[in-house]
């Protein structure tokens, strides 16, 4: 079990109860992120993902987030994990909102057609997770938009109506469409392989 | 995708009750603790629906919510009752729940309604109907001044446009062994939207049954959870339906409790 000090990033979006009880039950340490001043001692950084595109990257801009994440990736001395809207902040542009994001990842985050909302529970097909068998690899979903699978980046995949990245990595920061925190055990132990 | 086994908890005047055709209520214990179980049990969600809010005017069970979230449970948890507008559903999402679901609501101010949708998003919200049929039609009950009318289907496809899943709740066989009916679906098979079907489930044939339908996305089981330990696990195993998730659990199944 983590002893580690992860830090979960208040963008002013959802609640921050689940990810925080999922970290504490992992053993990790954790402590709210609001500013650069935050940082010290914190090795993983959660980005969770509840709410709007253009509603989080409006608090994000406001806060001088965005100028924050950009000097973490320059850095890679600190690993972020964005989880859901999280990890499409990582994209240029999302279709929600038609919102310009980080752009960190070069993409863009589209929306499903026919109004599809992707809920529940589905395979991952990922080298993450060595050593556990493919049909077990299974995460919560829900999300109505989502990144399109290209190789570059994506190390993971899943198919519903579309094929698409469901984790995605660049430098030290770390994508998961999913949400591990509300994927009972299998999430639990994702989170724990890439918490630093 | 994977279809789903979701545990209903019926909760009224803070306790968990068994429910039976919306008029007898037998009581179960504390909600957290049946939550605390389902999520052991490794349930696909879990909906907990307070019948006691809505009814007497009273806003979403926050307190519950926040008792249920200090058990720290890890299944994704859809919370019904009471919620009156946004700032009510905002609440309801900051006290752990991941979706909300709505349903008297939905018709008394749909514009409430639209605008949840669009401070949550559709992937958040659930329409649930308390349905039965009658003869070839489809009729709507109320349960909160016990009426009923016939089901406007275009009007029910209309707003699913606002929300993810629609949650059908069969009035007359809820509580009862295995008898949910199946004429329930009939209006929706040919519309894309998914559902949930509640009501009268207790079997894996049953179960698998209904999942065969493209359009059923999960079945929601309630008072049947709570007769024996892993009472889902029977249930999948007897069913053995190819399209629900597959578990594993204990030594001799390289299951979940080993990878720690």
């Amino acid at each position: 079990m983590k002893k580690n000090l992860v830090g979960v990033l208040d963008y002013g979006t959802g609640n921050l109860s689940s990810i925080l009880n999922c970290l504490q039950l992992l053993g990790c340490n954790t402590k709210i992120v609001k500013k650069e001043m935050d940082l010290g001692g914190i090795s993983t950084i959660i980005l969770p993902g509840v709410g709007s595109m253009n509603f989080a990257m409006q608090n994000i801009k406001k806060n001088n987030l965005d100028v924050l994440m950009h000097k973490i990736f320059i850095k890679n001395e600190i690993r972020i994990i964005g989880i859901c809207l999280g990890m499409q902040l990582f994209y240029e542009f999302s279709e929600e909102g038609n919102t310009p994001c980080l752009g960190i990842i070069k993409g863009k985050v589209k929306k499903f057609p026919k109004n599809y909302c992707h809920i529940g529970w589905n395979n991952v097909h990922t080298k993450l997770l060595d050593g556990i068998e493919s049909k077990y690899k299974n995460f919560y979903f829900n999300h109505s938009f989502y990144v399109p699978y290209k190789k570059n980046n994506s190390v993971g995949v899943t198919k519903n109506i579309e094929k698409f990245s469901s984790i995605v990595s660049k430098g030290s920061f770390f994508g998961l469409q999913f949400h591990p925190e509300k994927s009972q055990l299998i999430g639990r132990k994702l989170l724990n392989e890439l918490i630093v | 995708m994977i279809k789903r086994i979701v545990g209903v908890i019926t909760v009224m005047n803070n306790w968990a009750v068994q429910s039976i055709g919306y008029n007898t209520y037998r009581p179960l214990g504390r909600p957290e603790i049946i939550a605390q179980n389902l999520d052991r049990w490794q349930l696909e969600e879990i909906v907990v629906s307070d019948i006691s809010r809505s009814r007497h005017g009273l806003g979403p069970n926050i307190e519950l919510l926040e008792t249920i979230a200090q058990k720290k449970i890890s299944t994704p948890l859809t919370y019904i009752g009471g919620i009156r507008d946004v700032s009510d559903a905002l609440k309801v999402i900051k006290s752990g729940a991941d979706r909300i679901g709505i349903e008297s609501l939905i018709d008394s101010k749909p514009e409430a309604a639209k605008n949840i949708s669009l401070a949550i998003g559709a992937q958040a919200l659930v329409i649930a109907q308390s349905v039965f049929t009658n003869g070839n039609g489809l009729k709507k009950f109320n349960y909160i001044d016990k009426t009923t009318s016939n089901l406007n289907t275009n009007k029910i496809l209309d707003n699913m446009t606002s929300a993810s899943e629609l949650l059908l709740i069969d009035v007359k066989n809820e509580g009862k062994s295995e008898s949910f009916d199946k004429k329930i679906l009939t209006p929706f098979h040919e519309s894309d939207i998914q559902i949930i079907c509640f009501g009268g489930i207790s079997t894996g044939s049953q179960i698998s049954n209904l999942l065969n339908n493209k359009n059923v996305s999960a079945v929601g089981i309630g008072n049947f959870l709570n007769y024996s330990e892993l009472a889902n696990w029977n249930l999948i195993k007897n069913s053995q339906h190819k399209s629900t998730r597959q578990l594993s659990y204990g030594k001799l199944t390289q299951g979940a409790k080993e990878w720690f």
